[in-house]
């Protein structure tokens, strides 16, 4: 994904110092508690991200952090969420949209988004994944409008500020599409087999089970995928039937 | 537009995500150096098209140099075993007439089935695919010679409840033929007369009636379904 430009703040006035003629300035926050969608609060350091559609209609956020709709745009990904007496919210945040930038999201419509992000570690523990080195979205899992809209100003030789409010009971609502698998190959290898998939998403955990016949795979193989896609697991002496089946990491309650 | 579409993906996500296909291995317990390999299935990837040849016999098990033998109304085509991958095939069983096939988008379908001829025979191998959507059963017409096998992971009993079409035999004729390669070189060979399916034995004519004798096509094994006229249509229900 293309790197998150431009900058963002918390408690704004020290950023706004900063802004030059032309920037856009969105600030934003909320009173908390803010949910995931299973019902948990949401984990501090969780994402609010300030996303643009063109059209006025949002289409959402896929796993891998990229928009739906190829003509909107996450525009800045703030991992802000704080723990406070009300539970986890949003700080004042301070959303500033470069001039360059800004330029080519006039007359669009920009909102703020609370994401789930969630990623469960090697050691198994849950944590925000929220970006990497790169500015890029690691997984989201789930996202959630938490602002009003608010229509895109550049070039008129100002700042341009707005704060967009947030909506009552901030909450993750929206699951990202998930696609199904799908085996692409299947290669012996000694005593192993590797099995080549594609279509796998970074919010689901995938596994592969087996039975004697179609109607009966339902035995977990100790197969774990890698990097490419690949399960190798021991091949039975027998024949074998399976097939790679995946749940939702962070599912609804 | 968003609602809509918000209320669509929670309810898709409270479903499992699972591949779309069910796939498989089978493993094949022939010890002869020519075998009979049934197809039962299609290819991987979730289309329901036919299996790549290549594909459907992998090399575990197998040595360099076996061919693959695929038969299509009267001809041969066949594929080599080459540094662990097939090819076109190279030299060609001094009995059969073959020419070389193309594995990359050289494809079989289920209910058909094909030889591999091997140089080491003592150990199984396996076919690997997808199981396809339901085919019950197979029409043969326009030739007189079908090399065919189940396309289900079971073995396959000849009656005259899945096999309809069929010439009987006759004093004047043989009738149709259903030859299978068995284990060290011998065939089985069932025919149908009396009404019934059945074959010969050393101590005489077993039948589908006998259940407890009348032995099957075996698993993941292709048969010869010889008739005696291309204009015959022959329907088998697997």
């Amino acid at each position: 994904m293309k790197r998150l430009m431009t900058m963002l703040g918390v408690a704004g006035l020290a950023v706004a110092s900063f802004a030059a003629v032309d920037d856009t300035l969105i600030s934003f926050s909320t009173p908390g508690p803010d949910k995931y969608a299973d019902g948990t609060d949401v984990l501090p350091g969780e994402c609010y991200a300030l996303v643009w559609s063109q059209d006025g209609k949002f289409e959402g956020i896929k796993a891998d952090g990229t928009t739906v709709d190829p003509a909107d745009k996450v525009v800045i990904v703030a991992g802000v969420a704080k723990k406070g007496a009300n539970g986890t919210y949003c700080p004042p945040l301070l959303y500033q949209v470069d001039a360059e930038l800004a330029k080519t999201l006039q007359n669009g419509v920009y909102a703020v988004y609370l994401l789930d992000t969630r990623v469960t570690e090697a050691d198994g523990a849950v944590a925000v994944g929220g970006v990497d080195e790169n500015g890029a979205l690691k997984a989201v899992n789930s996202y959630g409008a938490v602002s009003g809209d608010t229509t895109a100003a550049a070039g008129n030789g100002a700042i341009a500020k707005a704060t967009t409010t947030a909506v009552g009971g901030a909450a993750v609502a929206t699951f990202v599409e998930v696609e199904a698998p799908v085996i692409t190959a299947i290669k012996p290898n000694g005593t192993k087999i590797t099995i080549s998939t594609s279509g796998l998403s970074p919010v689901v955990d995938y596994k592969v089970v087996t039975g004697a016949k179609p109607g009966e795979v339902a035995t977990e193989l100790d197969a774990k995928v890698d990097a490419k896609g690949d399960f190798t697991f021991d091949k039975p002496a027998n024949g074998a039937f399976f097939k790679v089946i995946g749940v939702r990491k962070f599912e609804a309650k | 537009m968003m609602c809509v579409g918000a209320m669509a993906l929670a309810t898709a996500a409270l479903a499992d995500y699972t591949d779309g296909k069910v796939c498989g291995w089978m493993r094949i317990d022939s010890t002869l150096p020519v075998t009979a390999v049934g197809v039962p299935w299609v290819d991987v990837g979730n289309t329901n098209s036919n299996v790549k040849v290549a594909d459907l016999v992998k090399t575990d098990g197998l040595t360099d140099g076996d061919n693959l033998y695929v038969f299509n109304n009267g001809t041969w085509t066949f594929y080599t075993l080459d540094s662990g991958a097939w090819v076109a095939g190279t030299t060609a069983n001094s009995s059969i007439t073959a020419t070389a096939g193309t594995p990359g988008t050289a494809t079989i379908a289920r209910g058909q089935a094909l030889y591999l001829e091997r140089s080491s025979y003592s150990q199984p191998f396996y076919v690997y695919g997808a199981v396809g959507s339901a085919l019950t059963s197979t029409t043969l017409t326009g030739a007189t010679k079908y090399l065919v096998a189940s396309p289900k992971a079971t073995a396959f009993t000849p009656t005259t409840s899945n096999i309809s079409g069929a010439t009987p035999k006759s004093r004047t004729a043989a009738g149709d033929q259903i030859v299978v390669p068995l284990t060290g070189g011998a065939t089985r060979t069932y025919t149908l007369a009396g009404g019934k399916w059945g074959y010969a034995t050393s101590t005489g004519r077993v039948t589908q009636d006998d259940t407890a004798n009348y032995q099957p096509v075996p698993l993941g094994t292709g048969f010869w379904y010889v008739t005696s006229s291309s204009e015959n249509s022959i329907t088998i229900t697997w």
